[in-house]
């Protein structure tokens, strides 16, 4: 089990790794899309997080879940379910 | 994050999705999803875009096309996908979908199918001793794949092989798939291609009367002929398109057939409704429930402005059930005419194989009720195929009674 900080803090890596971006630059509110992720890089996204953390992802999260923080929050209430 | 109107993977909408569908064709029929395509939900509105040289088919394949080069720098090799579906005749637009359509249509020109069908439901109902079984695995899907493949030629012995393939290619109809699919398709699609290029090449040297053949022999008297590549794409189309579909289609019949008891009635009284039934199963609860397009041009659907290059959900099985379109239409009422549902799509890209398709479950359902007079479905949970765009049953227990 991971807190909402180290899930946050996760995501922002492998945003920051995919893109570029510095994970200074990520902030909580960012949007994927503004970030420059798109319906294929999130399908490779999505599985890197499902390997981390062993929560089975949809793939429809990124579009549901649309900033960093909603879908933080929404991973963590999955973990404890 | 309640408020959305598309949600697609929604466990609840996997099992009916006709109550989503109502919302959006009431309150948005040109709804702007937060995945950012739009879902398009009215009959007229989806008649319309299929019909319209404005929109084209392809947006899956180019889709996969990006993917896979994207996944080529992650060390994953998807190409055996593409390869497979790149003459997949419902992706493919202008010319191309021209030449591939034009081709399969003329070596395909024998309708004469009645015996090959009768026989198939003959030696797969004599297997069946039991009681209660699964519908689907027993009967829905051997038939249609002894058909498909005695119509291609290829031996009925790979049965549950080229079945298993099958179902991992129709995920390519799905519209959103993680890795994991990605993977699984690619495994099927390396398979699916080895298997139809040794049928090929068997063919090549020891022809047969069977579509295969005919092809091939076709494509010897062609200026341009089809490359192997090509072929073998056709050919797993073909098998896919002709088992799935029609597999869910017969299942789909005997479900509601036996979840509306009156109904199931006066078609036993009048056998000659199985036409008209099997039509109100298209439109009740079409196995296709989605088709993709792309906005070629600005167009305006309702009220809403469509941009150039903007993906497009039809939502098929939601035009079925609009009350501007159809009487009562949420319901079964196997008698009903006329029925011009739009499960077989509509325009250049209309189902190719929709004869085989109607007259195949025409012949194995009225078969199936005419040896069991008395068929019931026991408790139990539906499972359905978890992908929106398929609407296929993955299992269905039934109970028989009399018959031999």
């Amino acid at each position: 089990m991971k807190t909402r900080e180290e899930i946050l803090q996760l995501l922002k890596n492998e945003i920051a790794s995919e893109t570029g971006i510095s994970v200074s630059e990520i902030s909580d509110s960012s949007s994927f899309f503004e970030l420059g992720l798109n319906s294929i890089s999130a399908v490779f996204i999505l599985d890197v997080l499902e390997k981390k953390l062993q929560v089975e992802m949809n793939p429809l999260f990124f579009w549901d879940y649309p900033t960093v923080v909603l879908l933080a929050d929404y991973i963590t209430t999955l973990q404890t379910k | 994050m309640n408020t959305l109107l598309w949600k697609p993977l929604d466990e609840e909408n996997i099992r009916n999705p006709y109550g989503m569908y109502a919302t959006l064709r009431q309150t948005d029929p040109v709804h702007q999803a937060q995945t950012g395509e739009w879902i398009i939900t009215r009959y007229d509105d989806i008649r319309h875009i299929l019909k319209s040289g404005a929109f084209e088919s392809g947006n899956r394949l180019s889709w996969l096309k990006k993917g896979i080069r994207y996944f080529d720098n992650k060390q994953e090799d998807f190409r055996a996908i593409y390869q497979a579906m790149n003459s997949f005749v419902l992706m493919l637009n202008d010319a191309q979908h021209a030449r591939i359509r034009n081709f399969i249509a003329r070596a395909w020109n024998s309708r004469d199918i009645d015996g090959l069908i009768l026989d198939n439901i003959h030696t797969v109902l004599n297997g069946i001793n039991e009681k209660e079984f699964d519908f689907v695995a027993r009967f829905a899907q051997p038939v249609p794949v002894y058909t498909i493949s005695g119509i291609l030629g290829i031996p009925v012995t790979d049965y549950q092989r080229l079945l298993q393939l099958g179902v991992a290619m129709t995920k390519t109809l799905d519209l959103y798939i993680s890795l994991k699919d990605l993977v699984t398709m690619n495994e099927a699609a390396k398979d699916f291609i080895g298997y139809f290029r040794d049928q090929i090449r068997l063919k090549q040297v020891n022809p047969d009367g069977g579509l295969l053949s005919r092809m091939i022999q076709k494509n010897k008297e062609e200026d341009a002929g089809l490359s192997e590549e090509e072929m073998t794409s056709i050919g797993i189309f073909l098998f896919t398109a002709g088992e799935e579909t029609s597999a869910g289609l017969i299942s789909n019949a005997v479900l509601h057939l036996a979840q509306h008891p009156g109904q199931l009635d006066s078609l036993r009284k009048d056998p000659a409704l199985i036409d008209s039934a099997v039509e109100e199963v298209l439109r009740y609860d079409s196995v296709v429930q989605l088709l993709g397009r792309i906005a070629k041009d600005e167009v305006i659907v309702g009220k809403t402005l469509i941009r150039p290059g903007a993906p497009v959900t039809l939502v098929i099985a939601a035009g079925n059930r609009d009350p501007d379109a159809f009487e009562q239409p949420d319901q079964f009422i196997i008698a009903r005419k006329p029925n011009r549902h739009l499960s077989f799509g509509s325009g250049i890209h209309y189902c190719l194989g929709d004869w085989l398709g109607r007259r195949q479950s025409q012949l194995t359902v009225a078969a199936f009720l005419q040896r069991y007079p008395k068929i019931t479905l026991p408790e139990q949970q539906l499972s359905w195929y978890k992908n929106i765009a398929v609407r296929r049953l993955d299992a269905l227990r039934i109970r028989v009674d009399g018959g031999r």
